[in-house]
């Protein structure tokens, strides 16, 4: 499923956030935005899964005008993963997880085995499956992230997008969180905070700065010394990984 | 992950209204003149179904009759409406603002109300009405306060949010208890005080066949429409980002149901006086039994608010002989340490982390 954003730009109060985004998500990639903090990266996305409205431009998700859609046709189609994730009310991780069947069900529509299925398989591709009866909120960071992917992937949506979903992760779980959602076979759109993980897992990197796309490519186009510069302030190395092409970048100072 | 099947709403709705039931009835035989709970029976079968039992007419045509019919049953009945529309507006209330600290009169509703009543009993407003005076200032007082609050949460500079809505809430109560004390501080009249504190205490005593149509149909069409919004009522506790992603206008959704049990609550203060508490601990109470999760919050508490309210009555009625005490002093004297013991025993953390 194709995602598409034409001169979108956003404003938040009166102050313009992002400006003249054009950014194009399709045929299975994995596509990751990086950019440094401010850069806009979070309010692309909220104005893509619709939590914000853009104030120009226009954005499309599955061939259809995003506002041309209601919120539960786009809610089907997309599996969110937000930034914040408080819960302010006891809820059990099983009770977490099946919410994300919630755009698929009609007004009294009760939960079927077939959903319970669903979710528990959920559970099991982030490694959760044995905490489904513990409550949200007594999990630790990396936990509460895991259940949010699985909420995402109960869903069954044909495209994802997260903001930052390596966020409280450790080091095992941020890879296998990336080889999980790069395995499922559909679109991916993550803000992306690892430059090297972006650089491994991602397809094609969208750079921002300052509420603007400033470069587009594969991570060995995008990841240039000078670019990483410019953008970020930082004085790195890119080497290269002869057998596989994939490159690594090494910082070496500000 | 299983199907939950290890909890059987179904068996546990069908036992909480058989208790509701007999609570009900039995309710009926407490009170100044002691009556069995056969004539009970026997007066209820007769007035709904027609039936008259053996050597039941003397009982049908005694004052016994008078007062099963037409001063106890409506009461009961007025404390069943009043308990599961006050824990109704408790558990929509607590998940629009996403606070565990709401109750159905955080958005001033009560003070509101309050205000209107006392207007009514110490400066005589809205007599036109006749006997439903007071109830009619209490309602206008409850609706413009709660719209006031709207108006002022969603309105001016920013976007509306929970925290907005709250503190307008608060802001308004401090307004409308002001003037309140106001009218009670400069009114001479020691009968009207003693009936507005009454009031703001809470009571079933106005309760007679005449109110209680109105209140039934109101709370009755609510219920059923909340029933069926369990899952909005969920995601709407998982925050406003979260549930725009699941397919849920927030916005939209927490107007229309502000809206609502703003009607409720009116329609019940109006009726039965600012009853503390039930909407604040009962869903707290049902959540801590048996979760979050409204499918199962929202039918229990309904049940478990009338069944909570029909007894505090019955202890408002009986505990001082040939007297009666505001009912709200019962609700809080026994829900407040009932409260406190399963905040102590149970793991429920209100929300909190």
């Amino acid at each position: 499923m194709n995602i598409k954003t034409k001169n979108l730009s956003v404003d938040i109060g009166r102050k313009n956030i992002i400006h003249d985004v054009s950014i194009d998500v399709e045929k299975h990639e994995f596509v990751g935005i990086v950019g440094p903090n401010g850069s806009g990266k979070s309010t692309l996305l909220k104005s893509v899964y619709r939590v914000l409205r853009p104030s120009a431009g226009m954005i499309e998700i599955d061939g259809k005008l995003q506002n041309e859609i209601s919120l539960k046709e786009s809610a089907k189609k997309l599996g969110v993963l937000t930034q914040s994730s408080d819960l302010s009310f006891d809820f059990t991780v099983e009770e977490v997880v099946m919410m994300g069947r919630t755009p698929h069900k009609k007004l009294m529509e009760p939960d079927s085995d077939e959903d319970y299925e669903i979710a528990r398989d959920s559970l099991k591709k982030v490694g959760m499956e044995d905490l489904t009866d513990r409550e949200f909120n007594t999990l630790s960071g990396g936990e509460r992230q895991r259940v949010l992917i699985a909420r995402a992937l109960t869903g069954q949506p044909k495209a994802l997008i997260l903001d930052e979903p390596t966020n409280h992760l450790d080091i095992h779980y941020q890879i296998s969180l990336l080889e999980i959602v790069s395995s499922l076979g559909i679109e991916v759109f993550s803000a992306m905070h690892d430059l090297n993980l972006a650089a491994t897992y991602c397809t094609k990197i969208y750079m921002m700065k300052k509420g603007q796309i400033v470069s587009c490519g594969t991570p060995k186009e995008v990841f240039v010394p000078e670019m990483l510069r410019d953008v970020f302030g930082v004085n790195a190395e890119i080497s290269e990984n002869r057998e596989n092409g994939r490159i690594n970048i090494i910082y070496t100072g500000i | 992950m299983k199907k939950k099947k290890n909890f059987p709403l179904s068996i546990v709705l069908i036992v909480m209204s058989v208790l509701l039931i007999l609570s009900l009835i039995s309710a009926i035989t407490f009170g100044p003149v002691p009556i069995k709970t056969m004539d009970v029976a026997k007066v209820i079968c007769y007035k709904i179904f027609g039936i008259q039992t053996a050597q039941a007419s003397e009982l049908l045509n005694g004052p016994t009759m008078e007062i099963i019919w037409n001063i106890r049953l409506p009461r009961v009945l007025m404390a069943v409406v009043v308990g599961a529309g006050l824990s109704l507006s408790g558990v929509v209330m607590q998940a629009v603002v996403r606070n565990p600290l709401a109750n159905p009169y955080v958005l001033g509703i009560s003070s509101g109300a309050s205000l209107g009543a006392t207007a009514g009993i110490l400066l005589g407003m809205f007599s036109w009405f006749g006997a439903l005076g007071i109830s009619v200032g209490a309602f206008a007082g409850a609706l413009l306060t709660s719209m006031f609050v709207f108006a002022i949460a969603f309105s001016g500079k920013g976007r509306g949010n929970t925290i907005k809505l709250l503190l307008a809430g608060m802001a308004v109560n401090a307004i409308c208890s002001a003037f309140t004390n106001f009218i009670i501080y400069i009114a001479k009249d020691a009968e009207g005080i003693r009936s507005v504190s009454f009031w703001t205490m809470g009571g079933l005593t106005s309760s007679s066949w005449n109110l209680l149509p109105i209140l039934f149909v109101v709370t009755t069409v609510m219920i059923v429409f909340f029933l069926t919004q369990f899952r909005v009522l969920n995601v709407l506790l998982v925050g406003e980002e979260s549930a725009m992603t699941l397919g849920i206008n927030v916005a939209k959704v927490r107007k229309f149901y502000l809206v609502l049990t703003s009607c409720v609550t009116a329609v019940v203060v109006a009726a039965s006086g600012t009853i503390g508490f039930v909407g604040l601990i009962v869903p707290h109470i049902v959540r801590m039994i048996v979760g979050s999760d409204h499918k199962r919050v929202l039918p229990i508490s309904l049940l478990g608010g009338s069944i909570f309210l029909i007894w505090c009555d019955v202890l408002a009625r009986m505990i001082m002989y040939n007297s009666e005490i505001p009912i709200g002093i019962i609700t809080s004297m026994i829900g407040g340490p009932f409260f406190i013991y399963l905040m102590l025993t149970k793991s429920y953390g209100f929300g909190g982390e």
